[in-house]
């Protein structure tokens, strides 16, 4: 009877086996099909949806020719959305384990070498990418990924300020890939570069070559404010025309019971922000001036904008990133203690959080997490008046004391300095400093409403007088800022208005 | 049916003998022979046979062994009964062995007595062959009586005389002489003799008795019923054709005797001799007289009576016309109808009126048309000479029908006619691997001309090149190679150009009407050696309306018509330029001489300044996706030769074809030696200086790299592209830092 029973669920049981295996793909095809749903998934955003069918090819169908695709995307995410270097690191080296043979196996170098680029700031960081990268160009010359790799190793050159070299590489994605997809920004970093090696000229010639031969890109988009603002600060004085700026009337932004107590303005993409210190808020305007929000503030102190776009307000006791707040505290002897003079706070690209605390009289630097990694750039004590962060991620620090500024690097290390006084500029009160997307420092001088400009490596390019900023127009301007293409925001405290110098 | 080596004719031949009936017989019996089968068949018969028939002759004049000689010849005899009762027909070697057999056997049976036998078998002969005659030296008087005396039995004698002579004469059908003629020796019995004259009456003596050892004479007199009419041509040479066939060719010249009756119109050392046009049936001819280069003539004849009419003369005049030929570049050689006629400009004056093939072909391409000469007609032709491009047809992968590639082929082979840049010649696929094999390069056919694919190194690839484009008389080849595909039909072209080491890819899709059009317009398409230039190098920005000079080319032409640095171009040509890019298309609208005009911004005031577009030079751009490397490379070597003005620029951009394909060697073999750059000023001898260097370090060479990097850098002005691309100097000091300079 036994027997009678077990037999026909058995035979159901072979039946279904038998249906299944002439219903199902072979294993290839099968984890091609994941492979393509996996990357539909990750372009709609759905990671979850897109890493589970990655995980079923790396997990059971490891020897089909799709795995190594897997594990470079698995990667991709964790490098991308995640940020999770150790992770994306981890899935980069298992492909180049298992599939070193693999045609993805440049991609993993890549990754790795950009996985090295992004986590590391220090000299290591960058050597240990460049290496990558060259592996990737030497060892598959005619990969898809050589384009990639050389535009990489020219922006782990910039990092290392070795701008040469870098535009040789940069050169090299021009000339051997021109219809890669990182032309445009391998001829955009050439131009910048040019910049940086203080030919402006040519470097607005480059930068032109960007939109001559890639119209349509992003990077024209970026090459024109670029080209603006050396136009500006260079090719003006170079065509014998002095740099002016006129107030641009289309920048109208207006408050009913006025502006007061301003402390700072800062822009990001969605527009321009101002802290009002007194009345606890910051406004948020658009670029034509219209108020389109405002956010109240407990007892705000600072506010900055950092490289992604996101809004960091400093309160005397911690932060607030983008509406989150953050308390900061410091171990001592009796157990943690929270900081209660905060008057400035940055943030660099890895997340790192530099805070200047007025009681403390140091500046501090915390994790994303808010944990202390110590007293920056040393345990001197200092009074810091203002805090920017430039593009390279070196930290520009106007002091109180002697209004100097002085720009260290992530490692601590003094990149630049720039007095008050100098062989071509006197400043009589900087209040402000502010630094564009190229990486040019402008210094608000308030008492003489002047403001002196600086190139990337902190030498000084002009000091724009009071007439030459709007005609005169400021009187007691007291912060301000700069957007990509050299448009100044600037609050003037005796007009109590905000003012667009084009 | 194998031939056996025999060690005695007994057994040996015998068998072969067997074996060749057997073949003979299997031929006959098992099914129809085809007439070629059946000559090869009676050819290795009569072989087998003849040396069967040796063998036999050798028993035969072995006294001891004559006797036994007879069997022999009698399975010869057999055999060449059965093949003709199989055939109908014999050849006549067969029949002349079968009538020396019977010689022979009747002699072997003479001489061992079997008279009967004897007799039979000469009679045979006789019957076969009436006039043959024994060889009367060789034999005894008794077998000649005897011969003889079988003859007589069976041979009588016929003489036929006709009035005309000339006749010819059948006896059952066996031709026997033309009359008049002697007695000669026909079977005895009732003979049906006719008598056949071309233009007479035929006649049939149906029952003649011919008796044996009598001697009958026929007479007869030919009843005309044709007419005979001579044509004498002026010249001679002339075919005459009546009522639509040819029935001869005048020749010959004059003779004396009818010089003094020639009409004074003609020449009498150019007339020819008569063509009797004879046994003219009685009625209505049509005549034609045709000669190359002459018009023909034609004419009516009406033969009313059955005679001999006036002879008629006719001079043909001629038709001919002139031929002028030029070509660029001249010294291309002209073949007129496949013949070599000399070298372009080539006057041909006389030339025969109507269609002729003209190929003008040169080093670099020819010219090919089908032409119509008129009479008198001087026709003038230009024969711009252009490259060839041999399509050798279609690869395809497994999985893509035979029958999808034969329409795919055919349908591609149609639109390409539609090509006419470059001569098209479509090479039968089979053809292509026939003229390829030799040379090794099939395999490029078989993979669709992509070197990467097969063990085919690229300087072989050049090699062969060369030396198929020598055998098909081209400078490019084209391949399609089809992958199997499920929803879309791409068909990958890959073009060659002689002595180039690597094909371009192109890829159509075949159900994309526009995209064959859209190939044929890229292989139509003349790299260009040169481009508009104006001097100006400008930027954008957000400050200024339109784009501002940065800077200006020292004596460019911008600079030479007032443009100034700082200045704002707002407007070209009346219209509004935003940016940069705009100012370019302009520039590139306008040819060399054409004037721009340009609205300017200076310090507030606007003004309108005409320039003077100038001429660039041109690099092609290297790695650019979709550019057809080896099509520049034909075009650049024709340019070479049509334009030696050219030349040093078309050998830079040569070696930059060379370099791209990866073929470094004969871009500084071939063409950087020969580049001469008088400018110093934007592409000049710097840019040359530096290519070469890029060329040398690739193949590893560094001194001279460096060396000439180094020369690079003394011609300070020197660019890169264009006269307006990036400086060559700053290029050449990186070149020599990564050389550790």
């Amino acid at each position: 009877m036994r027997g009678s029973r077990i037999a026909p669920t058995m035979l159901l049981i072979l039946m279904t086996g038998i249906l299944s295996a002439r219903g199902q793909a072979p294993p290839s095809e099968l984890a091609r099909q994941h492979l393509e749903s996996g990357i539909q998934f990750y372009e709609q955003q759905r990671y979850k949806q897109a890493l589970n069918d990655f995980q079923i090819i790396v997990s059971s169908m490891g020897d089909t020719e799709y795995a190594d695709d897997a594990l470079l995307h698995i990667g991709q995410y964790y490098l991308e959305v995640e940020e999770d270097p150790v992770q994306s690191q981890k899935h980069f080296q298992a492909l180049l384990e298992r599939y070193p043979t693999g045609d993805k196996a440049p991609g993993a170098y890549y990754y790795l070498g950009m996985v090295s680029l992004r986590s590391n700031l220090a000299a290591g960081g960058v050597d240990d990418a460049m290496a990558n990268f060259q592996r990737v160009i030497r060892l598959y010359p005619q990969s898809p990924y050589v384009a990639a790799a050389l535009a990489a190793t020219g922006a782990a050159l910039e990092r290392s300020h070795r701008w040469e070299e870098a535009i040789g590489a940069y050169f090299r994605v021009i000339s051997e890939h021109p219809q890669s997809a990182w032309a445009p920004e391998a001829q955009l970093a050439i131009g910048r570069s040019t910049a940086r090696q203080g030919n402006p000229v040519q470097a607005m010639i480059e930068l032109q070559q960007v939109r001559n031969l890639y119209p349509e890109s992003e990077e024209a988009k970026h090459a024109l404010d670029f080209l603006t603002l050396l136009f500006r600060l260079y090719g003006s004085p170079e065509l014998g025309q002095p740099t002016t700026f006129q107030v641009d009337s289309r920048f109208r932004p207006a408050m009913a019971d006025g502006f007061k107590n301003v402390q700072s303005i800062r822009l990001s993409a969605t527009g321009v922000h101002v802290l009002e210190e007194g009345r606890q808020r910051v406004l948020n305007f658009d670029r034509s001036g219209k108020l389109v929000s405002t956010q109240s503030a407990a007892d705000p102190k600072g506010l900055s904008v950092d490289a992604r776009g996101t809004m960091m307000l400093a309160n005397k006791n911690g932060l607030v990133i983008d509406g989150t707040p953050l308390a900061l505290t410091i171990p001592e002897e009796n157990g943690p203690k929270q900081l209660e003079n905060i008057t400035a706070g940055v943030r660099d690209r890895l997340g790192d959080l530099y805070v200047y605390d007025d009681g403390e009289k140091r500046i501090l630097r915390f994790d994303p997490q808010g944990k202390l990694k110590g007293s920056f750039p040393d345990s001197s004590q200092r009074q810091v008046l203002r805090m920017d962060m430039d593009p390279s991620g070196n930290l520009v620090v106007l002091e109180e004391k002697d209004r100097s500024i002085t720009a260290y690097s992530p490692t601590g290390a003094r990149v630049g300095h720039i007095e008050k006084r100098g062989a071509t500029w006197e400043f009589k009160k900087p209040v402000d400093v502010a630094i564009d997307a190229a990486g040019y420092v402008y210094v608000l001088d308030e008492d003489l409403a002047q403001l002196g400009v600086f190139d990337p490596s902190y030498q000084f390019v002009t000091l724009l007088s009071r007439q030459s900023l709007g005609g005169g127009t400021l009187e007691k301007p007291i912060t301000l800022d700069v957007d990509r293409s050299g448009d100044l925001y600037v609050y003037d405290d005796k007009a109590q208005s905000i003012i667009r110098l084009h | 049916m194998s031939m056996m080596i025999r060690r005695s004719p007994s057994f040996a031949s015998t068998r072969s003998f067997l074996l060749g009936l057997a073949g003979v017989v299997f031929c006959g019996a098992s099914a129809p022979c085809s007439g070629q089968e059946a000559m090869i068949g009676q050819n290795d018969l009569l072989l087998q046979l003849s040396q069967q028939f040796s063998e036999a002759v050798a028993l035969f004049e072995d006294p001891q062994r004559q006797s036994q000689s007879i069997e022999f010849f009698g399975q010869i005899i057999s055999a060449i009964d059965d093949a003709r009762r199989t055939h109908e027909e014999i050849p006549p070697e067969l029949e002349e062995l079968l009538q020396k057999t019977y010689d022979y056997r009747a002699r072997a049976n003479f001489n061992s007595g079997q008279l009967q036998g004897a007799a039979d078998d000469f009679r045979q002969l006789i019957l076969a062959n009436p006039r043959y005659t024994l060889d009367e030296e060789a034999l005894s008087p008794k077998i000649i009586d005897f011969y003889e005396d079988q003859k007589k039995q069976l041979i009588g004698f016929i003489a036929v005389n006709t009035d005309p002579p000339g006749a010819r004469v059948t006896v059952n059908g066996e031709f026997v002489g033309m009359t008049n003629f002697f007695p000669v020796e026909v079977h005895t019995g009732v003979a049906r003799v006719e008598i056949i004259l071309p233009g007479y009456e035929p006649v049939l003596r149906d029952a003649i008795d011919i008796l044996p050892g009598e001697i009958r004479t026929l007479e007869a007199t030919l009843v005309r019923n044709s007419a005979k009419l001579p044509v004498i041509t002026q010249p001679p040479g002339v075919e005459v054709w009546v009522n639509g066939e040819e029935v001869g060719v005048t020749s010959g010249s004059l003779p004396p005797d009818l010089r003094s009756f020639m009409p004074a119109e003609f020449d009498l050392d150019r007339l020819s001799a008569p063509l009797d046009l004879a046994a003219l049936p009685l009625g209505q001819h049509v005549v034609e007289l045709r000669r190359e280069c002459h018009e023909p003539v034609r004419f009516s004849f009406n033969a009313e009576e059955p005679k001999d009419y006036t002879v008629r003369i006719v001079k043909l005049e001629e038709s001919i016309g002139q031929l002028r030929l030029t070509s660029n570049p001249a010294g291309a050689r002209v073949f007129l109808d496949g013949e070599y006629k000399g070298n372009t400009p080539l006057d041909l004056s006389r030339v025969c009126s109507g269609t002729h093939h003209v190929e003008v072909k040169h080093a670099t391409g020819k010219y090919v048309e089908d032409l119509v000469v008129g009479k008198d007609e001087d026709l003038s032709l230009d024969c711009p000479i252009r490259p060839s491009l041999a399509f050798l047809g279609l690869v395809a992968e497994d999985g893509v029908s035979e029958r999808d590639l034969v329409d795919m082929r055919d349908r591609l082979a149609t639109g390409l006619q539609e090509l006419t840049a470059m001569n098209l010649i479509s090479v039968p696929e089979e053809e292509a691997r026939r003229l390829l094999r030799p040379s090794g390069l099939e395999a490029l056919v078989d993979q669709a001309l992509l070197p990467q694919q097969m063990a085919i190194s690229a300087d072989r690839v050049r090699d062969l090149s060369e030396k198929v484009g020598e055998t098909l008389e081209v400078e490019a080849f084209l391949v399609g190679y089809v992958p199997a595909q499920r929803l879309t039909k791409d068909v990958v072209f890959n073009l060659l150009a002689t002595g180039s080491s690597a094909p371009d890819s192109f890829t159509i899709n075949y159900l994309d009407r526009n995209a064959l059009p859209g190939f044929i317009d890229e292989l139509s398409r003349a790299t260009p050696l040169s481009g508009s230039w104006i001097g100006l190098r400008t930027v954008d920005t957000l400050v200024n309306p339109g784009p501002i000079v940065l800077q200006l080319g020292v004596e460019g032409p911008a600079a030479q018509a007032g443009i100034r640095k700082g200045d704002v171009v707002v407007a070209a040509e009346g219209a509004p330029v935003r940016d940069s890019l705009e100012l370019i298309e302009k520039v590139r609208e306008k040819a060399p001489g054409d004037t721009l005009t340009l609205e300017i911004n200076r310090g507030g005031a606007s003004s309108e300044v005409p320039i003077t577009v100038g001429t660039t030079p041109l690099e092609i751009p290297l790695n650019q996706e979709g550019f057809l490397y080896n099509k520049a490379i034909i075009d650049f070597r024709h340019l070479i030769v049509t334009e030696p003005s050219a030349e040093s620029m078309a050998r830079l951009n040569l070696a930059l074809c060379h370099m791209q394909l990866g073929d470094f060697e004969t871009a500084l073999k071939e063409h950087f030696p020969r580049i001469t750059m008088r400018e110093s000023r934007g592409i000049s001898q710097g840019t040359v200086y530096y290519y070469t260097g890029v060329s040398y370090q690739k193949l590893e060479e560094l001194a001279e790299a460096v060396r000439m990097f180094q020369e690079a850098l003394n011609y300070p002005e020197a660019t890169l592209n264009s006269n307006d691309g990036p400086p060559v100097v700053p290029l050449a000091e990186r070149k020599l830092r990564e050389l550790g300079q």
